[in-house]
């Protein structure tokens, strides 16, 4: 038999990897900084760990969980981003409010990611691939392909904009399906 | 697909290239309109993805153990994902007491781990699992196609099981329409791989690339004195090797490099790898990878060979950059 704190152990990872993506995205949403997100989402983890409840239901988790990746972001603006590109408090709370409600999406996105990665032509999963490998500076990465740091900042957004419209079409299917 | 003005916008965002208008001009937006703050997140999130997949697949990679046989089976952002995912289902194993920090990232672990004596890029893994037979037209006309003599891709196959996936290559004989009929006696194939994403490192002249692959026989399909085989060639421009010949390849490279043929055995249950390595130079920009397997034969003027039961699969590319002897 599982130790009750083996079971919460179990509960809390099964919850917080069913919301683990969107608060991702959420954090993205708001912080301009992929390496801002990958701090404060360590700040987010460690303190829904520590307060977690066994006792919530997954939708009171959800809830939770973005008002603590709120909350946590707001600190990180306040402690260690005063001076960068930040949105408003509102802001903040009007799209912890949209991830949460669409954060159900999360899984279904994940699965699609992966089809739609494999459909992409060779050269542009390469250069996505290429993009977003660690410590990759664009414009480094410009200089060594010959093209300018504009062309390649189109070139990846026209990928994301084909991954984000084929994952839609994934999405529109599944739920149709 | 249409470049809008708030593609830019969001683009800017997303790259770290906004002004303080621009943050002023998207906040305007996500208050005012739902559909956007929708769309906002779903672009927001699959950036994260992208960088989580990123990070990942090269914690997996710089964490690959020298000389052993890599954790990470295909370079392929589907396997990034899969490694983060078995980075957290590795973790469920865990104790709770150190879920706080163990659950949050891999990345995290990496960090503090010693530091490993070579890095390693991933940068091809091929499976065959595409459903598309290679060519049969001597040298690959473009990246990412197989092509060679006479071979095609199939499930498991008599006594053998693809070695991952549900698919293998299984070598058919040793032609091509217009191939030179003394080569007749090996079973050849080649993938293009255009290394320029990687340029940048390359260029560097620090980095080697290292080719493995995996090769296998059905039970009672060796004729003779059989052998398997990888070899890399590397050029500077892609016309290089359009101008080749199969016998050419080697002359016309920057460089190029074969690990030792390798006497196939009939045990149908082990794969036998087969690995070459060798320093890039830095104006490498393309990668002809050849696998083959070949029959020893003293006869000139054989017909071309047909393969019985021979196979190979997992064929992946890695830069390696080892460290400078002290």
């Amino acid at each position: 038999m599982n130790s009750p704190n083996t079971d919460q152990h179990d509960r809390f990872l099964r919850l917080f990897m069913s919301q683990e993506e969107s608060l991702w995205g959420y954090l993205r949403s708001l912080l301009f900084s992929a390496d801002d997100v990958r701090d404060v989402m360590q700040d987010v983890a460690v303190v829904l760990w520590r307060k977690f409840d066994p006792g919530m239901s997954s939708e009171d988790f959800r809830r939770w969980a973005f008002g603590v990746a709120r909350m946590e972001a707001l600190a990180f603006r306040r402690d260690k981003a005063r001076d960068r590109l930040s949105f408003g408090d509102r802001v903040y709370q009007l799209l912890a409010d949209t991830a949460a409600d669409d954060a159900d999406e999360s899984p279904a996105q994940l699965r699609a990611l992966e089809v739609c990665l494999a459909k992409l032509p060779e050269r542009q999963r390469q250069l996505i691939q290429a993009a977003y490998a660690p410590n990759v500076r664009i414009d480094e990465m410009a200089k060594a392909t010959g093209r300018t740091p504009m062309s390649l900042y189109k070139a990846l957004h026209r990928i994301r904009l084909a991954l984000a419209a084929c994952i839609e079409r994934a999405r529109v299917a599944e739920e149709h399906a | 697909m249409k470049f809008t003005i708030a593609d830019d916008l969001i683009a800017r965002c997303l790259d770290g290239r906004a002004t303080h208008d621009d943050v002023r001009q998207l906040e305007s937006q996500l208050e005012g309109d739902a559909d956007f703050r929708r769309a906002w997140l779903r672009i927001a999130r699959l950036d994260a993805l992208l960088h989580r997949l990123g990070r990942s697949r090269g914690a997996a990679l710089t964490a690959e153990p020298l000389g052993a046989v890599p954790l990470l089976e295909a370079s392929s952002w589907q396997a990034g994902w899969r490694h983060a995912v078995g980075t957290r289902a590795l973790l469920l194993m865990v104790g709770y007491a150190g879920l706080a920090i163990g659950i949050v990232f891999a990345s995290v672990v990496w960090a503090v781990a010693p530091q490993r004596a070579a890095e390693y890029r991933r940068i091809d893994s091929d499976g065959f699992e595409t459903g598309a037979d290679p060519q049969v037209t001597g040298l690959p006309a473009k990246p990412g196609v197989w092509s060679g003599d006479q071979s095609e891709l199939v499930r498991h196959d008599g006594s053998v099981a693809p070695r991952s996936g549900n698919r293998m290559l299984r070598f058919a004989s040793g032609w091509y329409e217009g191939k030179p009929t003394q080569d007749g006696q090996s079973c050849d194939v080649l993938k293009l791989i255009d290394l320029r994403p990687y340029r940048h490192q390359i260029a560097t002249g620090t980095w080697s690339l290292r080719i493995t692959a995996f090769f296998n026989v059905s039970t009672g399909a060796i004729e003779g004195q059989e052998q398997c085989s990888v070899a890399g060639f590397v050029f500077d421009t892609a016309t290089a090797i359009s101008l080749a010949s199969p016998v050419s390849l080697r002359d016309r490279s920057l460089a190029y490099a074969c690990c030792q043929r390798i006497d196939l055995d009939e045990d149908a249950d082990t794969w036998q790898q087969a690995t070459t390595e060798f320093r890039l130079p830095a104006e490498s920009a393309f990668l002809a990878v050849h696998c083959g397997v070949s029959e020893y034969s003293r006869e000139a003027d054989k017909p071309p060979k047909r393969f019985l039961g021979h196979y190979c699969d997992d064929v992946s590319v890695t830069l390696v950059r080892r460290p400078d002897v002290p």
